[in-house]
């Protein structure tokens, strides 16, 4: 079964893989970009808010440093990969800082701390005019040298598959099962010998990594930024909707939740114009309500539930979703 | 799971789809003319973004009633970029890319036009900046980049020759607000004084949307300037004005640099600063009371179309579409590039805004003027041939205000 998925996954990828050479437009595949980008950065997310269940609303800051850090590396003179390499480096001790502090938190004082060093680092980027550039914004180096949305494409998707090979690693791995452990009960986990503190610290190190090194690529592709842009409240909220709509603590959750986000984005902004927010916010609270596990997660749900409802009607294995317990209480009523 | 991949893989597939189509439908060849607009219609600056827009449609209706552009109708494409510089890079990617609009106009903010800057030169297509007014959206040089308002150091430039002809202080402060027309302003000034010989008291920065700015005026009034240089948006602006009269602060001169202290609602006791607001000077980029012709008329059309009087920023998106179509007509041709050099030829005599022209950086010589609000009224006091008003200076202490 894992052999089966992991292949469909890496078929999928690497069939995106040559999307490019189709005779799309420089717009479609910066969309596309985005929706991969995203992918990347909800399956980061996925680690913490999902596998750890840790809600993290402060993903900015490591994508805003990864961003920063290849700016100001390669101001001084380091050649750009070795600037992402090196902001990377720094989005990861952020991470080790950001999490030795907030993770002596829990439920939403740990969410509200996560938020509040993410607006810290923001607020710090855009009061330090001689090193960011402040508000007047900072350039940044293009990555490829003929800088084409091609290769940022390609990036994009090779940043994803990594994200998922190393997801469904994990998943299957001591680490990860520690991680689970933590979400579902992080007191019982401690009882029986998991390290929480130091597997929490992991899983964020692991996650900044790889959204750090998202935001690197983001910078580089728009060759300029600005604090307001890469380290805001909207980056990070945009990440754990994706996760979270596509279904948290899923494998392939992250993915479908920024394609339908990212492209309904652009498609409805494209139809509705003025309207679009409105719409897509519509779309975010018909799925919350009718799917609040997400889409894969409740996907799953029900797909499990055929398939083992003729052999045992009275299974409890699988637990009752909000859906049917509001179903079995108006037939109550 | 297994199920869920085989569902995943279906319903990428259909948006896959879905994109493929809307990437690569092109539209039969259409009888109207595009022209490509990004502005905010959404997020924080939406309301200079409905400026924006209602500018661009009463242009719009006037070049159609002329019978529109090249024998076609000319049509506006809009892009909302939320506010956000990322989107509306993203904006230029899919008017250029995929609608193939042969010039796009915009953004609203300094911050959204700075991005856009070198996606319109990588992708060759002209750009016309209508508000952007940080002078960093110029500094690429690119030959692709016009824009219509005046920048920061013009703001800094008008302000220093209506000082030095008008009782010539030597003290000065510059109290800023921290975003890019905060800090582009700040810099621009601090440039300029240093070059006048000025002397240089005082740098404050405060934060957007704090409350209270009395410990910062306070810190001013201690170095006892003669003028004060202001870069703030409406609600400081306002908030400013009110706490300068409870500390007793008393500079000779308020200067600024537009925006807040220019805002219709700025003189007025229920959204602005009310009687605060008196004597305060400001730099603008035009006024409804402007004397070049038909700004009367777009004052008029945009009051039927709005029902309110419009400020600079709606005129400047005007006056950018009446740019455009005026250089398409002369290069005949819907191509880029012939568009591009045809608005480097443009020499509009009589626009609303004034005279358009753009130097060989791309740069509107657009004069800044200085206004005063004089009883509750923007008066236009410098320059001297465009003055309606002659300027009170210096400001009565507060103790002396009635």
């Amino acid at each position: 079964m894992r052999k089966w998925q992991l292949l469909i996954a890496v078929i999928f990828l690497v069939a995106a893989l040559f999307v490019p050479l189709l005779a799309l437009t420089d717009y479609t595949l910066q969309i596309l970009f985005r929706v991969f980008l995203f992918a990347a950065l909800g399956l980061a997310w996925n680690l913490v808010g999902g596998y750890t269940g840790q809600l993290s609303l402060g993903h900015a800051a490591y994508f805003g440093v990864g961003a920063y850090g290849l700016a100001l590396f390669s101001k001084l003179g380091i050649s750009p990969w070795a600037s992402v390499s090196l902001g990377v480096g720094l989005a990861v001790i952020c991470a080790a800082m950001i999490g030795k502090v907030s993770f002596r938190l829990r439920g939403p004082y740990f969410a509200l701390c996560t938020i509040a060093f993410a607006e810290v680092l923001r607020l710090v980027a855009k009061n330090l005019p001689n090193v960011t550039g402040g508000d007047v914004g900072i350039q940044v180096p293009q990555l490829f040298p003929h800088s084409t949305i091609r290769c940022f494409y390609w990036s994009g998707v090779l940043l994803t598959g990594f994200a998922l090979a190393l997801s469904a690693w994990i998943e299957r791995s001591r680490f990860g099962y520690y991680l689970m452990a933590i979400r579902e009960d992080q007191d019982t986990a401690l009882s029986v010998g998991v390290n929480a503190a130091r597997c929490k610290l992991w899983a964020l190190l692991i996650s900044a990594a790889i959204t750090g090194l998202g935001g690197a690529l983001y910078a580089s592709m728009f060759l300029f930024i600005v604090p307001d842009q890469v380290l805001a409240m909207d980056i990070s909220t945009e990440i754990a909707i994706v996760a979270m709509l596509g279904g948290a603590g899923t494998l392939i959750g992250p993915l479908v939740g920024s394609v339908v986000l990212e492209s309904a984005a652009e498609i409805f902004k494209n139809i509705f114009k003025e309207a679009h927010l409105l719409i897509y916010g519509v779309l975010i609270v018909v799925v919350v309500l009718f799917m609040p596990e997400g889409i894969v997660g409740t996907i799953s749900r029900k797909l499990a539930w055929f398939k083992k409802a003729p052999s045992a009607p009275f299974a409890t294995a699988a637990p009752v979703t909000a859906e049917e317990e509001s179903q079995r209480t108006a037939i109550n009523q | 799971m297994k199920r869920s991949f085989f569902l995943f893989l279906l319903f990428s597939l259909a948006i896959s789809v879905v994109l493929f189509w809307a990437g690569c439908s092109k539209g039969p060849e259409s009888n109207t003319f595009k022209i490509g607009v990004i502005t905010s219609l959404t997020g924080s600056n939406a309301a200079f973004g409905q400026a924006h827009k209602n500018g661009y449609t009463i242009a719009l209706q006037e070049i159609n009633a002329r019978g529109g552009l090249l024998g076609k109708k000319v049509e506006l494409d809009y892009y909302d970029d939320q506010s956000r510089p990322d989107q509306a890079v993203q904006g230029v990617s899919k008017l250029v890319d995929q609608d193939h609009v042969p010039i796009v106009l915009g953004a609203y903010s300094s911050e959204s036009t700075r991005a856009i800057v070198p996606v319109v030169t990588q992708k060759q297509v002209p750009l016309i900046i209508p508000t952007a007014v940080a002078d960093n959206v110029m500094e690429s040089n690119s030959p692709w980049i016009f824009r219509i308002c005046a920048g920061s150091g013009s703001f800094a430039a008008a302000t220093l020759d209506f000082l030095k002809n008008n009782g010539d202080p030597r003290k000065l402060a510059i109290v800023y607000e921290n975003t890019n027309f905060g800090q582009a302003n700040n810099k621009s000034m601090t440039a300029a004084a240093a070059a006048a010989g000025l002397d240089l008291v005082d740098t404050e920065a405060y934060q957007a949307s704090s409350p209270d700015y009395k410990s910062l005026l306070q810190r001013v009034k201690g170095k006892n300037p003669e003028a004060i240089y202001f870069a703030s948006y409406l609600l400081d602006a306002s908030t400013l004005m009110r706490q300068s009269e409870q500390l007793n602060l008393n500079p000779k001169y308020y200067t600024s640099a537009g925006t807040g202290f220019a805002a219709a609602e700025f003189p007025t006791a229920d959204k602005g600063a009310g009687k605060y607001a008196e004597y305060t000077f400001s730099v603008s980029q035009w006024l409804p009371s402007a004397k070049w012709k038909g700004s009367a008329e777009f004052d008029q059309k945009y009051f039927a179309l709005a029902g309110s009087h419009p400020a600079y920023h709606a005129m400047e998106a005007y006056a950018v579409l009446i740019a455009a179509a005026a250089a398409i007509d002369i290069a005949k041709s819907d191509q880029p590039a012939a568009i591009r050099d045809a608005i480097k030829q443009l020499n509009l005599a009589e626009t609303p805004f004034g005279p358009v022209k753009f130097d060989a950086r791309g740069q509107n010589l657009h004069p800044v003027l200085v206004t005063q609000v004089q009883d509750g009224q923007y008066k236009v006091v410098w320059p001297l041939d465009a003055a309606e008003s002659k300027p009170i200076v210096p400001a009565p202490e507060w103790s002396k205000r009635k």
